[in-house]
């Protein structure tokens, strides 16, 4: 009797240790390196030094990051307050943007897939970008058509994740903190029904 | 339950959680399958050049369509791997990454001398034996990066930063060039 319960607790025990790996390698980790609202940034995921939860998120997801001598990557499952980028929502994304020589901005399923849409868009490059005359510049991302740099969710059913690379930037070979002044903002606007 | 024995099964709760709890950290990065430098190594040719196909890339969560991929599968049994690119017009960078590790080095386009970028990779004793090989007032253009083990994936990525440089991008990738190299005995 002694020798089951002690059984039951330890199979209990190993049970709750799994439950805490699965909890801790979600894409909503509970041991996420850093969180710059709407954004998370993983400094060490290109690099040698990566800590574990890091790499078991990493290899759970199963996405490839861009080394530390790359860059670094923004991504964004959630607006400010917190609730999740809705594809049947319009969001805005604005300048400033981190300094690099180059950055990609694109917008995939929670899942990483690209969204199927009319356009064929799915991301933009700093060299595609249509820019004000000054230099800042403004990112629609929307389901209906916007003028200016519009990525269409193409759809309106579920949710959306944005993912930003900057590619060659001082930032990326030490930064472990990031300057909220210098990240791009994300504002929501209006809903479709 | 008498206290004490309601405290050990406590401390055997803890103990065990927290032992699975670190095993499955540690063995999810050895035993996944899915993840990218799993998908990437697998049917990659061992000391040559593949381009990666849209198919591979679009399988691979978050993939970065502003790029264009190849992948050096690397295997330094029989000596180091030399890997040869020569520089797009926009950025271009290779990662070195182990299948159950991650990335564990790189080198942008700003390394290069002349035009590309000349890479070595090798394990640390062969490392030790190309710079004893070295002649003392040689200038070394090459870049030497030293391999944590024998096996691993160089990442070669080049910047498509509009649709109509994708092609030039590929042709970066498909003249670039990694091989094995046998060190003089």
């Amino acid at each position: 009797m002694r020798f089951f319960l002690f059984l039951i607790v330890v199979v209990a025990g190993a049970l709750a240790g799994l439950a805490l790996t699965e909890r801790a390698v979600r894409p909503d980790s509970l041991f996420l390196a850093s969180r710059f609202p709407p954004w998370e940034f993983s400094p060490h995921i290109g690099a040698a030094d990566i800590d574990p939860y890091t790499r078991g998120r990493l290899f759970a997801l199963g996405d490839l990051p861009l080394a530390s001598g790359e860059g670094f990557s923004l991504f964004a499952r959630q607006d400010e307050s917190g609730a999740p980028l809705e594809r049947r929502c319009r969001y805005t994304l604005a300048s400033p943007f981190p300094a690099a020589r180059f950055w990609t901005l694109a917008i995939t399923d929670p899942s990483g897939k690209a969204l199927p849409n009319l356009a064929e868009r799915h991301d933009f490059t700093s060299a595609e970008i249509l820019r004000d005359a000054e230099g800042p510049f403004v990112v629609t991302i929307a389901p209906e058509p916007a003028s200016g740099n519009w990525l269409p969710t193409g759809g309106r059913e579920g949710s959306f994740v944005i993912a930003l690379r900057f590619y060659e930037t001082p930032l990326a070979a030490t930064a472990t903190r990031l300057d909220r002044r210098f990240l791009p903002r994300l504002s929501k606007q209006e809903c479709l029904p | 339950m008498p206290p004490v024995r309601a405290a050990l099964l406590l401390l055997a709760f803890v103990l065990s959680a927290g032992i699975a709890h670190v095993a499955s950290l540690f063995a999810l990065p050895r035993f996944s399958t899915e993840d990218a430098f799993s998908r990437l190594e697998k049917d990659a040719p061992i000391n040559a050049l593949a381009p990666l196909d849209d198919r591979a890339a679009q399988a691979i969560p978050f993939f970065d369509r502003a790029t264009a991929i190849a992948i050096c599968r690397y295997a330094l049994d029989e000596g180091p791997v030399r890997l040869r690119v020569k520089l797009s017009e926009t950025y271009l960078s290779i990662a070195f990454a182990e299948r159950h590790r991650g990335i564990f080095n790189s080198v942008s386009d700003r390394a290069a001398t002349g035009g590309s970028l000349d890479i070595v990779i090798a394990t640390q004793k062969q490392l030790e034996r190309i710079l004893a090989l070295d002649e003392e007032d040689q200038v070394i253009e090459e870049i030497r990066i030293a391999a944590p083990g024998s096996r691993g994936l160089a990442i070669l990525k080049v910047l498509v930063d509009r649709p109509s440089s994708r092609e030039r991008a590929e042709t970066v990738l498909r003249e670039a060039r990694c091989e094995s190299e046998r060190l003089p005995d």
